[in-house]
Order: C-alpha cells, then sequence, then structure tokens
C-alpha cells in the first residue's frame, strides 16, 4: 500500500517570550514518520511534545522551519491548495463552532468555504452519522461538549477527504460520549479514510490505531503497532498481591520488585503492586513474595500500552 | 486592613495594564482628545482651557471606571471565581468596593497623565484660582467614581453582551454632569438626571475652583450626600445578588 | 433556509441579530457621539461650528461602523475558535474577507441614513433631494476607500494577539487627521498635505460641500477622484498586506491565540 503522508526531517521551533526575553524553543526535532492510506495512524505525547505542531504542519495551517512534507503526493510549501480540498481537521476541545448556527447551516458555511454543493440529505446524512439529525436544526448554542465534538466531525467529512486529521477528538467527554466518537471514527477507516489521531487516552489508541508513534520533546520516540510498541517494552511483568502480615521494609530491599506500590485495603489487608522481570515465573514470584507476607490472592497482568507509554516517556 | 490589603493587591496584581484596550484609554485616548482640544483652540483661542483639559482627564477616568468597575463582579463569574469569592469570609460589598476603589485610583491617575501630557507635550498651561478647593473637588469626584463604578458593576451584571451596553453608556453620562454643557443649558427634563450622577456635582465644584467664580460647598457637599447614597444602595443590591446567586446559581443573565 | 455566504456569515458573526438592537445601537450609539462632539464643539469653538461637527461625526461614525465591522468579522472567528477552520479550507482568507465585506457595507450605509434622519430632527441639518446623487456617489467612494484601510486593520487582527489598539488608535488618527471635529486649515501646512491624502478626507470635504453649500457634481468631482484614487492604492496596499499577513501567521502559528 503506498504512503498517503510523508514527513522527512521535520523541524520546528517558536519563538517564545519568556519574561520578557526572547527563546526559541524547538518544537520538532527533524522527525521522519509515513502513513499508509486507509491507516488509522495515531500521534501519543506528552502535552508540548509536538503532536498539535505536527497536525498544524500537516494541515498546512503551519509552515515549518525545515524539512520535507507530502501529503498526497504534493509537497505542503508548494501546493497547500490541492491539499486543503483533500484533507480535513478539527483540533479538539469545543471551540470552533458559530453558536448561533444550527449544525445545517454550520455545515453548509463551510460546504460554501470548501467551494463544494452539497444537497441538504446529504448533509443530513452526515449529521445521522454523528448522531445529530434531530438537533440539525438547532442554534449550537446550547450543545453539550460531546455534540460539538460530533458536530465536529460531521464538519470534518464535508468535503469527502482523503485524509482527517482529529486533535484530541475525545478530550473533556464523558465515557459513553467517548465511546460513541470512537465509533464513528472506526468507521471512517472502513471507508478508507486515513485518520491521524492524537489523543491522551491510551485505551483508545490501543482500540483505534493501526500504527503509532509515540512523540517527546520533539523527537518520535517509537512508531509501529500497538502490539509491537507493547511487546518491545515487555520486560516485566504487573503483579497484583492481596496478602497480610506484610514486611515493608523486607520487600522494598528485593532488588527484582519495581516500583513498588503498598495500599491498605479491608480487614487491615495489603494491596502491594509491583513489576517483576518477565524471566521469572510465577510459582518463583510467589516463592520471593512468600518471604515478606501471607499471599491471599496474586494476579498477573499484561503490558498495557499505557505501560509502555509511561517507560517510553518517563 | 484586610481592605487596605485587597486593595493594594487588586493595584498590583489585578490592574492589567498590559491589556491593550486598557492602555488606550489609560495612555492613547487622552493624547486623542487633547489633539482635538488643541485644534479646537486654533479655531478660538480665547477660551478658558483648564477646564477643558481636566474634561479630558475625567473623560478617560470615567471610561476606565467603566469598563474596568464595570465588569468587576461579572468578570468573577466568567472567570470562575465568583463561587470562590463568594464563599471566602470577606463580603462581596467589600470586594467589589477595593475593586472600585482601586479603579478609581487609576482613574486619579488618568487625570494625572492628562494634565501632564497638556504641559508637556502641548505647551498648555493650567491654571487654579484656589488650589485647595480644586484638590478638595477631585477628591471628591474620585470619591463619587467609586460610587458610580460600584453602582456599575451591578448595573452590568444585568446585561448579557456587557461590552456593547457599555459603549452605549459611555457618552450620555459625560454630556449629563455637565463635562461639556453646564447643566443648566441642558433641557429642563434632563436637569434632575444630571444631578442624580453623582459625578455631576464634584465636575461643577471642580469647575468652579478652577475658574474662580464665587465657590459654592453646596456642590462639593452635594457630590459627598450622593455617592454615599450609591454606596448604601449598592450594598443592598449586593447582598441581593449574593442571596440570589446562592438559589440560582446566576448573576443577572449569567 | 438561506443558506448563501452573506446570511451564513451575517447569523455567524453580527453582533446585532433583531431588529430591536439594531436601532438601539444605530440610533442611540451615534446619536451620543453628536451630542458629546456638538457640545464639545458648541461651548470650545462656537455655534458656528456646530454643523460643521455633526456632518463631520455622522461621516465619521460611517467610518467607525465599516472599520469596526471589517475587523470584529475575523477578530470573532478567533475567538470563536473557527479562524484555522476558515484559513485552513481552499478558500483564501483575502477572498473570505472580501466575500464577508458587504455585511458591513450595507451596515454603514443605513448608518449613514439612520443617522441623516436623526440629525436632521435633532440638529435640523437637511439632505435636500437634488444632494442625494453626489452623496450616494461620495459615501460609496468613501467605503470603498475605507475597505482596505479595514481589511489591513482586520488582517493585523489575525497575526497580533489584540487589534484593539491598532483598531482605536486609527480611529482616534482619523478624528484628528481627517477634518472631523475642526477644519483641515488648522493643522500645520506639511500635516495637512499629508491629511489630503488619507482616505476618508476628501470624501468629507466634498460631502461637506454638498450638505453645506448645496455644491453640483462637477465641484465634487475631484473630491472623488481624489478618494477613489487614495481608495485604490489602500486596496492594493491591504491585498499585500494579506498576502504578506497570511504567510505569516502559517510562519509563526499565531492562528491559534485568543
Amino acid at each position: 500500500m503506498s504512503s498517503i503522508i510523508k514527513v522527512n526531517n521535520l523541524y520546528h521551533e517558536y519563538t517564545i517570550k519568556n519574561n520578557g526575553k526572547k527563546e526559541k524553543k524547538v518544537a520538532l526535532k527533524g522527525i521522519n514518520f509515513e502513513v499508509k492510506q486507509g491507516e488509522v495512524f495515531g500521534l501519543l505525547g506528552p502535552n508540548g511534545a509536538g503532536k498539535t505542531t505536527t497536525i498544524k504542519i500537516l494541515t498546512t495551517l503551519l509552515i515549518p522551519k525545515n524539512g520535507n512534507v507530502t501529503l498526497l503526493d504534493k509537497d505542503i510549501l508548494k501546493s497547500p491548495g490541492y491539499i486543503r480540498k483533500n484533507i480535513n481537521f478539527m483540533l479538539g476541545g469545543e471551540r470552533g463552532i458559530y453558536n448561533r448556527l444550527t449544525p445545517i447551516e454550520y455545515l453548509k458555511y463551510f460546504s460554501l468555504l470548501y467551494k463544494i454543493k452539497i444537497p441538504d440529505n446529504k448533509l443530513m446524512e452526515l449529521l445521522e452519522l454523528v448522531g445529530l439529525e434531530k438537533n440539525a436544526n438547532e442554534e449550537t448554542i446550547g450543545f453539550s461538549k460531546g455534540m460539538k465534538q460530533r458536530l465536529h466531525i460531521a464538519r470534518v467529512l464535508i468535503n469527502n477527504p482523503k485524509i482527517v486529521f482529529l486533535d484530541e477528538p475525545t478530550i473533556g467527554l464523558d465515557p459513553v460520549i467517548s465511546e460513541e466518537v470512537r465509533l464513528i471514527i472506526s468507521r471512517l477507516s472502513k471507508k478508507n479514510i486515513t485518520v491521524i489521531l492524537t489523543t491522551h487516552y491510551m485505551q483508545e489508541a490501543d482500540d483505534l490505531c493501526d500504527r503509532i508513534a509515540i512523540i517527546d520533546e520533539g523527537e518520535i520516540k517509537i512508531i509501529g503497532t500497538p502490539t509491537f510498541i507493547k511487546s518491545t517494552h515487555s520486560d516485566v511483568k504487573f503483579y497484583e498481591v492481596t496478602c497480610s502480615n506484610l514486611d515493608e521494609v523486607g520487600i522494598f530491599s528485593v532488588e527484582e520488585i519495581r516500583n513498588l506500590a503498598i495500599k491498605t485495603i479491608e480487614g487491615g489487608l495489603k494491596l502491594i503492586r509491583f513489576e517483576y522481570p518477565v524471566t521469572s515465573t510465577i510459582k518463583e514470584v510467589q516463592k520471593e513474595i512468600n518471604q515478606f507476607c501471607s499471599i491471599i490472592k496474586i494476579n498477573i497482568r499484561d503490558v498495557t500500552l499505557e505501560d509502555a507509554y509511561i517507560k517510553l516517556v518517563r | 486592613m484586610i481592605a487596605l490589603r485587597l486593595l493594594f493587591f487588586n493595584l498590583i496584581k489585578f490592574t492589567d495594564l498590559r491589556n491593550k484596550f486598557y492602555q488606550w484609554i489609560i495612555f492613547c485616548q487622552p493624547l486623542i482628545f487633547l489633539t482635538i482640544l488643541y485644534f479646537m483652540l486654533k479655531v478660538n483661542p480665547a477660551i478658558n482651557i483648564d477646564k477643558y483639559i481636566f474634561a479630558v482627564g475625567i473623560i478617560s477616568a470615567w471610561s476606565f471606571i467603566l469598563y474596568a468597575s464595570g465588569t468587576a463582579l461579572i468578570s468573577e463569574k466568567w472567570g470562575g471565581t465568583f463561587e470562590l469569592i463568594l464563599g471566602s469570609n470577606t463580603s462581596l460589598f467589600r470586594i467589589v468596593l477595593t475593586k472600585s476603589v482601586c479603579n478609581s485610583l487609576i482613574g486619579l491617575l488618568n487625570i494625572c497623565l492628562t494634565i501632564l501630557y497638556a504641559q508637556i507635550i502641548y505647551g498648555f498651561e493650567i491654571h487654579t484660582s484656589n488650589l485647595i478647593l480644586s484638590i478638595s473637588s477631585l477628591i471628591v469626584l474620585i470619591y463619587s467614581l467609586i460610587s458610580l463604578g460600584m453602582v456599575l458593576a451591578v448595573l452590568c451584571s444585568l446585561f448579557n453582551n456587557v461590552f456593547e451596553y457599555q459603549n452605549l453608556m459611555v457618552f450620555p453620562f459625560l454630556i449629563l454632569s455637565g463635562l461639556f454643557i453646564p447643566v443648566n443649558d441642558l433641557p429642563l427634563i434632563f436637569q434632575p438626571i444630571s444631578y442624580v450622577i453623582p459625578m455631576t456635582w464634584s465636575i461643577k465644584s471642580l469647575y468652579d475652583s478652577l475658574i474662580g467664580i464665587e465657590f459654592s460647598y453646596f456642590y462639593l457637599l452635594g457630590g459627598i450626600l450622593i455617592s454615599s447614597f450609591y454606596f448604601v444602595l449598592t450594598y443592598i443590591f449586593i447582598s441581593k445578588i449574593e442571596l440570589i446567586f446562592r438559589k440560582t446559581n446566576k448573576i443577572g443573565v449569567f | 433556509m438561506s443558506t448563501n455566504f452573506f446570511t451564513l456569515s451575517y447569523k455567524a458573526l453580527y453582533s446585532y441579530q433583531n431588529v430591536k438592537t439594531y436601532l438601539t445601537f444605530r440610533v442611540l450609539e451615534p446619536l451620543f457621539h453628536y451630542l458629546f462632539f456638538a457640545s464639545m464643539a458648541y461651548y470650545i469653538m462656537g455655534s458656528e461650528y456646530l454643523n460643521f461637527i455633526v456632518i463631520g461625526n455622522v461621516i465619521y461614525m460611517m467610518v467607525h461602523t465599516l472599520i469596526i465591522n471589517i475587523t470584529v468579522m475575523l477578530r470573532f472567528d478567533k475567538i470563536y475558535g473557527t479562524l484555522p477552520y476558515n484559513i485552513g479550507s481552499p478558500t483564501s482568507t483575502l477572498a473570505i474577507m472580501f466575500k464577508r465585506l458587504l455585511i458591513p457595507i450595507i451596515d454603514t450605509i443605513l448608518t449613514f441614513i439612520i443617522s441623516s434622519l436623526t440629525v436632521f430632527f435633532i440638529f435640523n441639518i437637511k439632505i435636500e433631494f437634488e444632494m442625494i446623487f453626489p452623496l450616494l456617489l461620495l459615501i460609496i467612494t468613501i467605503i470603498f476607500s475605507l475597505c482596505g484601510i479595514g481589511i489591513i486593520i482586520s488582517g493585523l487582527g489575525v497575526v497580533f494577539k489584540n487589534v484593539n489598539l491598532f483598531l482605536n488608535l486609527s480611529l482616534g488618527l482619523f478624528q484628528i487627521f481627517c477634518g472631523v471635529n475642526f477644519p483641515l486649515s488648522v493643522l500645520p501646512n506639511g500635516i495637512e498635505t499629508i491629511a489630503r491624502c488619507i482616505p476618508f478626507t476628501n470624501g468629507l470635504l466634498g460631502i461637506r460641500e454638498v450638505i453645506t453649500n448645496s455644491a453640483e457634481m462637477n465641484t465634487v468631482l475631484p473630491y472623488i477622484y481624489f478618494e477613489i484614487s487614495i481608495g485604490v492604492v489602500t486596496f492594493i496596499i491591504s491585498i499585500f498586506v494579506i498576502k504578506t499577513l497570511e504567510i505569516l501567521s502559517r510562519k509563526k502559528g499565531v492562528l491559534f491565540f485568543d
């Protein structure tokens, strides 16, 4: 499958004011990645890592200081007009909506900006896709965050884009609405639309993305499928033990036990969580722990994307 | 003591002189009006200019108070801090009062800056026939502006698009307070309204002290009394707002 | 449902959405402005300047309406967070601004009509039937020459966090240098020459000739030509400025500041 996005040595810096003095802050330190057509590609990273800067550059809103970026085989600097016709984006949060317009009017306004004639029934289809058909003719001023996010997704689809950029589409939403938004996103990928997604929710990225790039301090730390990322960081397993008579000093002295956390639970019992090298079997771990407490229950859990992420960016 | 510390905190932390709109009102607007005045005086040089220079200062002071004190209460709601100050030990009235005093002090700075501009940039010489009375009138004017600021804080919380209504309020107050038109020259129907505005009294008092006509303490005293009346009125209103907010979680229309 | 660009932009971005609010702000606000400057002029310059000041300020309010409305349109987009979506669309920023100009232009013409009626009733300043055509021409030329200025200020609002200082300063300078509140002749010689090259000055001179001296078309034509020439220059400058600012905003990433 051909690459629809090619990012080569992308570098960008901002000038910021710190106590009245101008300082340069490097946002992207020459990153490289490619995205294939129809892929859901996740960009993960802490705040200020460079995710949104990358999105702004790819959506032609920001001119990079250095590097080459091509979308749909066109250079973003040479053909921004062509690229804009074929992509769309949302920048996250509930802003970006005209409060006095109804969803239908809002979509109509952007269809005019995208220079496309869309019949009202097609607009209604878009609103149905995001579950806003019943609110089609209500002013958006009273809309909840979730409704606004879903309206953004409808807007993003107004020009039948080949690539969509979704910057934190579920930020601030309750779990039910977040799940609805995730369902909509997964439907997009089935339509062969390439989705570039940024999010702080690891489970969301794990569920939705075909591949993920973890970016931190302007550098890509790792890139690959969620399974690949998790596997490269599975040198430990995660244990959760319920026990009594815990020797806290003793257990802290075990060299193999990492990131130990102890919590008192009902009945004076203790819940301990820790990481242990993957080379040891559960029986070996049990034997080791038994020296410091009486085990009531022991659970083992696999590495999650969140574990891998925390290890990478910590 | 707490009130003084609050006032100091407001002056240092909450007087946002980086706000471009306030920069405009404090530093640029007096220059524009003084330039207009300067060229108007070229048409008719024989006129007594002292009171008009003060008028320009009062225009800026009033504009600042209108916008800054006018949003004193509602901006707390916008910023999500209204609940926090309401839950504190200090009464809402005292908090709004310190904000209004702070803004009126900036207003005084406006007037001083205008006089400085007038002397340094435009070479106007400013005279007063009785310095003590002029200073007393200025103090009463500031007292009036504090009380008016309190009224505005309450009044502006009633409007949804507050800034637009503030734009609508700039000139009527200046016209009615006798800044350029003496209140006695206004149509009869408007004269009682003029005297309800606290700064009308202190402006008349200030102008009389500058020009040197027979000074009447009546206006000075009137300014103090009517301003004090507004303090009582706003105290009652703010207590009501506090109560309504506790019941409805709303101030005015917000 | 009316869904052309004009009505959607109006509904999305314009402050005054009903007749009552519109009239409040287009009758009362200008009226207070005229009364204030009229009182200032009356007591400082004398009663003979009353009409001079009122006419100057009626036209100034027109300019005020036009420039503020052009400026706030992109400003509101910035406040609502819709600016990146507008600028990131295939329609150029300049095209969006030009398309949106119609609303401020209509509002400006309505402001003039309303103000003409107001000053007729309050100050007894009459516009005779034969004045309408030259006045209309002069007003259109002033609007044309000021659209460029409005576009420039609006563009600055995209790049800078707050455009209010530019906006108020420009409006203040118009009040001083365009002969709104005093005759241009009191300005120092060099400054008077510069003042005559600023948009709005010549148009206002022409309008005063028509209303005060009942001047005929051939008397005001030089003012119209001059105002149009200045307008063409400001329009060309505005296109250049917007193109430059568009690139600058993409380089600096300033579209996203509140």
